[in-house]
């Protein structure tokens, strides 16, 4: 058995960060080439190649590292969202982004209460009031916290 | 001496700053005590909160937190058998079967007095060492930072997780991300993909609060929903002749821990370990079997871990190198103070080594107080539901990542790189890497940059650098062996030897 085994959708992320890799490999070249080791290209290539030379081993151990039997895509696919993107995590994430959009449109304080009382809702499936006691006493506090005794500037 | 002591004292006659490292110990033992807030993320939603603080002021917090989180992760090893900490995981080895054979009291109290101990002896080398260290670092050349700054990225092998493969390519993204925007040296720009947004580069408080708090609570969003398990807590204040029995073994553990925390590249949780082993090795009538409920399994690894503190303040302060991924954080907060940490740090500004061994002395009193006190209170608050948890953390790292330049840019970038880093650890590439390659690429680049101009790019002549000069040579031999040791030949290599020493005995 492997010591490390592969985590379904690692194929992927791989591939993909290789892919990642290579364009900063490009981005990288064009700084000064491969000018000399003092030069400000220098680092970011050898950065890079440091990058994919790490990728290129895991991409051997990955591809190594096959299933015997080839699973069916539908259970592939649900072991893929089970691992990367189980059903809080697939909501907290859109909830996160909305959460941003949220403070330039409406700014701190509503845009945090109904993102906290949205993710607490969500999680604790149900106790509204409990939730929505929460959500605002948390708001209450980080404005006072952060804003009186922190002086910070809330976004 | 008196200006030493004055500075010393600063905290101690300041009511404010007292105040300050009470509050921030007390955070500390919390926060290091609920699985899934870590110190390391604690203290990095900090860091922008302080900004605009006096750097005392913001120096005083975070030394409590640090201090009292290293403390505070032991708490749920032994009741929950959950490091809050890694520097707790050898902790939870015979804290959670003491535990169970109800015994978490008087467990919790013999931690906190060991640890209390242990934090003293890292304090003491820290203030007997550092002043001799920095004098020698007075003679370092660039070569000689780049090589402490290499030895600070071999950290990577003991944050890497399951694989070091991918805490190295983690390291290499993070000193990636360290070099977008304009070259500080030719003021070109670099990695900007032709943006003029990113000619000013990434903040580093940015990716950290994304890594350490965005992805760190996303990560926990699997399996947030389990039960918090209670547990009864009885006597906590350990007898004097417990203390007095474990004393020898606490302070070898400190020694251990001070060591290991001084080393670039190693921090409490190595500490912990191998004063646990050495416990292992030179306990021989425990008083149960290790593994079984062992005080002196407890009590070695809480003792080193605390002592690993003062020790891990040793690089940090004398050369700019952190010991373990918060002390890298301390780094970033002072850059953003306007100080740097190294050898210089101890001429132009020597009030603050005092005052930061001052700070270090009260947290470590203050951990003893409360450790000692409020443990029902302390059960209660362990129990708060992730579900309320995880929202709070990801409103509280919105508005540091937002407290950083009143950006809302950095939002998007913490938040980008939350997920990103989310995505990177459930693949198993450790977010610490990128987190230590964002802080310690530039220390790396810009003096591997300057020594290779002074040898004209002479790849010959760089080579004969690092071994021409004895200082650097050390330095040279230190990284190679510490690359050596992060090797799977490693164990290979001691046995032999141990397998010739054996022979030569036996001659």
């Amino acid at each position: 058995m492997p010591a490390h085994p592969r985590h379904p959708g690692e194929l992927g992320l791989t591939l993909l960060l290789i892919v990642g890799a290579l364009l900063v490999g490009r981005e990288a070249f064009r700084i000064s080439g491969f000018s000399g080791p003092s030069s400000p290209g220098f680092g970011p290539l050898a950065m890079v190649a440091v990058v994919l030379a790490g990728l290129a081993v895991e991409l051997i151990r990955t591809l190594l590292d096959r299933p015997a039997e080839p699973e069916p895509a539908v259970v592939r696919l649900r072991r893929l969202a089970a691992a990367v993107l189980p059903p809080p995590v697939a909501g907290a994430i859109p909830l996160l982004l909305l959460y941003l959009v949220g403070l330039e449109l409406l700014g701190f304080v509503p845009a945090s209460f109904l993102f906290l009382a949205a993710s607490m809702g969500l999680l604790l499936r149900g106790r509204p009031l409990l939730v929505l006691a929460v959500a605002a006493g948390t708001v209450l506090v980080v404005r006072l916290l952060f804003q009186e005794l922190f002086q910070v500037l809330l976004p | 001496m008196a200006t030493t002591l004055g500075y010393f004292l600063m905290s101690w006659s300041d009511p404010f700053l007292l105040l300050l490292i009470a509050v921030g110990t007390l955070a500390g033992i919390y926060i290091g005590a609920i699985p899934g807030l870590s110190v390391t993320m604690a203290v990095s939603i900090l860091i922008s909160f302080t900004y605009a603080w006096d750097t005392n002021e913001a120096l005083a917090l975070m030394v409590g937190i640090y201090m009292g989180g290293v403390y505070g992760g032991s708490r749920t090893a032994i009741l929950l058998n959950i490091p809050g900490a890694p520097a707790a995981i050898a902790t939870a080895l015979d804290g959670y079967p003491l535990a169970r054979l109800g015994e978490a009291g008087r467990a919790i109290g013999v931690t906190t007095v060991v640890s209390f101990i242990g934090g003293f002896v890292g304090i003491a080398a820290l203030a007997l060492g550092a002043p001799l260290v920095a004098e020698v670092s007075l003679m370092f050349a660039p070569r000689d930072y780049m090589l402490l700054g290499i030895m600070g990225l071999l950290l990577v092998a003991s944050l890497a997780g399951e694989s070091l493969v991918k805490g190295i390519v983690a390291g290499a993204i993070g000193m990636l991300i360290s070099m977008i925007g304009l070259d500080t040296m030719s003021a070109q720009p670099r990695l900007t993909f032709g943006s003029s947004a990113l000619l000013g580069g990434v903040s580093y408080v940015a990716v950290m609060i994304g890594m350490f708090g965005i992805a760190e609570a996303l990560a926990q969003l699997h399996g947030y929903a389990a039960p918090a398990v209670k547990q009864q807590v009885d006597r906590i204040v350990p007898s004097l002749s417990t203390v007095l029995r474990h004393l020898p073994l606490t302070l070898r553990a400190s020694a251990i821990g001070v060591w290991i925390g001084a080393l670039p590249g190693a921090g409490g949780d190595i500490a912990a370990l191998m004063a646990y082993d050495h416990a292992k090795r030179s306990v021989k009538k425990p008083s149960r079997p290790f593994g079984q409920g062992a005080y002196e399994g407890l009590v070695a690894p809480e003792a080193a871990n605390n002592a690993a503190v003062g020790g891990a303040f040793i690089p940090m302060l004398t050369l700019g190198i952190p010991g373990d991924a918060v002390t890298a954080v301390i780094i970033a907060a002072l850059f953003i103070h306007g100080l740097r940490p190294g050898p210089n740090l101890m001429v132009d500004t020597p009030h603050l080594f005092w005052f930061t061994v001052g700070n270090l002395t009260l947290a470590n009193i203050f951990m003893l107080v409360f450790g000692l006190t409020g443990i029902r209170l302390f059960a209660k608050i362990v129990e708060v539901p992730k579900a309320i948890l995880l929202p709070i953390v990801v409103v509280l790292s919105v508005v540091g990542a937002y407290a950083i330049n009143n950006n809302p840019a950095d939002v998007w970038w913490a938040v980008g790189f939350g997920i990103l880093g989310y995505v990177l650890k459930v693949y198993g590439y450790q977010l610490g890497p990128v987190v230590l390659g964002v802080i310690l690429g530039p220390i790396v680049e810009s003096n591997f940059r300057r020594t290779m101009i002074t040898v004209q790019d002479s790849p010959a002549a760089f080579l004969l650098e690092l071994v021409h000069h004895p200082i650097t040579f050390v330095l040279t031999l230190g990284v190679l062996l510490s690359i050596l040791t992060a090797t799977p030949l490693w164990p290979r290599l001691r046995a032999a030897l141990a397998g010739l020493g054996g022979k030569r005995a036996l001659r």
